[in-house]
């Protein structure tokens, strides 16, 4: 039997295939350069900001903010936090720039949480953020694993 | 240990206060004859009516007695089919005030909408915004609709004594403005739990410190 879950983590693959796609990621790229080719593939400009005080943060790991009239965006992760954990953070904020311009050709106009953390969410807002999630996943695999680690991992 | 002072009364609590106010008038008693009959002082009613302090059941039951119905019906404000809530003016007026500036709008454009859904709800909002005296009478839908507009959770003007819907809200009115002077058209944020009202805050100011656009 088909159940919702199911359903929804089907159109989430979709759409995180979609994204991951649009940026002509391949293996062996470093972090800079995968936000190059975001940018490339999005004809938009992106800083990567390293955020020094962030005693406010409490769970926060990330933000992007945009700005659609200049076509810019800024991605805010901790300074403080591993350069790996840092940029998975962003790699979530990537993944919703290429879903957004995919799906809609407009972001959201307000912010969610982890899915798993905020009851509220809307299913729009749940499968956006898991299709994040799934593209920094992605992203991930991309630049910390070999094709033989990836191999006998999977 | 001790329960500390009674606080200022609750949503419910002031629910019940105009439910007293509505039982009241349908009943024809004038305020005077409710407290002569309910054994109350002039003043010990106006400190509740007046939201300065809650009712104790005593006084829920000592007033049902004087208004003719069970103390369970007064206290249940849910059976009525409209809530009006009388509701201190000055603080009620600055937040609708702040929510308005928040949509970066005037009075007239919240009033043209109230007005587009209900010409009594948006002169009641205008005489929310005009009074001058310590409380008025509104009807909640009033507030719930206000809030609507303004994209804020209804309890930031319904239940205004919550002091976390109050500083969450805040926080988020305050990341709005930031938004907004920054030019930002959108906000994603990763979290691992519920965003606190002091990151939406960390996110206005990081917003505000940023360098100007080139």
């Amino acid at each position: 039997m088909v159940t919702e879950a199911d359903e929804v983590l089907v159109r989430v693959r979709e759409r995180a295939d979609r994204a991951f796609a649009r940026a002509d990621l391949t293996p062996g790229m470093t972090f800079d350069q995968v936000v190059h080719a975001v940018e490339r593939a999005l004809k938009i400009r992106l800083r990567v900001v390293r955020e020094a005080d962030t005693s406010g943060w409490g769970t926060l790991t990330g933000f992007l903010t945009f700005f659609a009239d200049r076509r810019e965006g800024s991605i805010h992760v901790r300074a403080a936090d591993a350069a790996i954990y840092s940029q998975f953070a962003a790699s979530h904020e990537l993944g919703h720039l290429l879903d957004d311009a995919h799906c809609s050709g407009a972001l959201h106009e307000r912010s969610s949480v982890s899915p798993h953390d905020n009851p509220q969410l809307s299913t729009p807002e749940y499968e956006a953020e898991l299709v994040a999630e799934h593209v920094a996943h992605r992203i991930a695999r991309l630049l910390y694993t070999s094709p033989r680690v990836a191999e006998s991992s999977w | 240990m001790g329960r500390g002072a009674v606080g200022p009364p609750s949503r419910y609590s002031r629910r019940v206060v105009a439910n007293v106010d509505r039982l009241r008038r349908a009943k024809g008693l004038t305020v005077g004859e409710l407290i002569s009959r309910a054994g109350m002082t002039k003043s010990y009613y106006q400190s509740r009516a007046g939201f300065s302090l809650p009712y104790n059941t005593n006084d829920i039951e000592a007033l049902a007695a004087a208004l003719g119905v069970s103390p369970e019906e007064l206290a249940n404000p849910e059976s009525a089919p409209r809530v009006e809530m009388r509701v201190p003016s000055a603080p009620l007026a600055a937040r609708v005030r702040r929510l308005i500036d928040s949509q970066a709008a005037r009075e007239s454009d919240l009033l043209a909408h109230l007005d587009a859904v209900d010409p009594a709800v948006a002169e009641s909002a205008r005489a929310l915004l005009a009074a001058d005296t310590n409380t008025v009478v509104l009807d909640e839908e009033v507030l719930r609709l206000i809030t609507q507009w303004a994209d804020v959770p209804t309890e930031y003007l319904t239940d205004y004594t919550d002091d976390a819907v109050t500083d969450r809200t805040d926080a988020e009115l305050e990341l709005r403005d930031a938004m907004r002077e920054a030019g930002a058209s959108s906000i994603q944020f990763r979290a691992l739990g519920e965003m606190s009202p002091d990151a939406l805050r960390a996110i206005a100011h990081s917003l505000r410190g940023r360098p100007p656009a080139t």
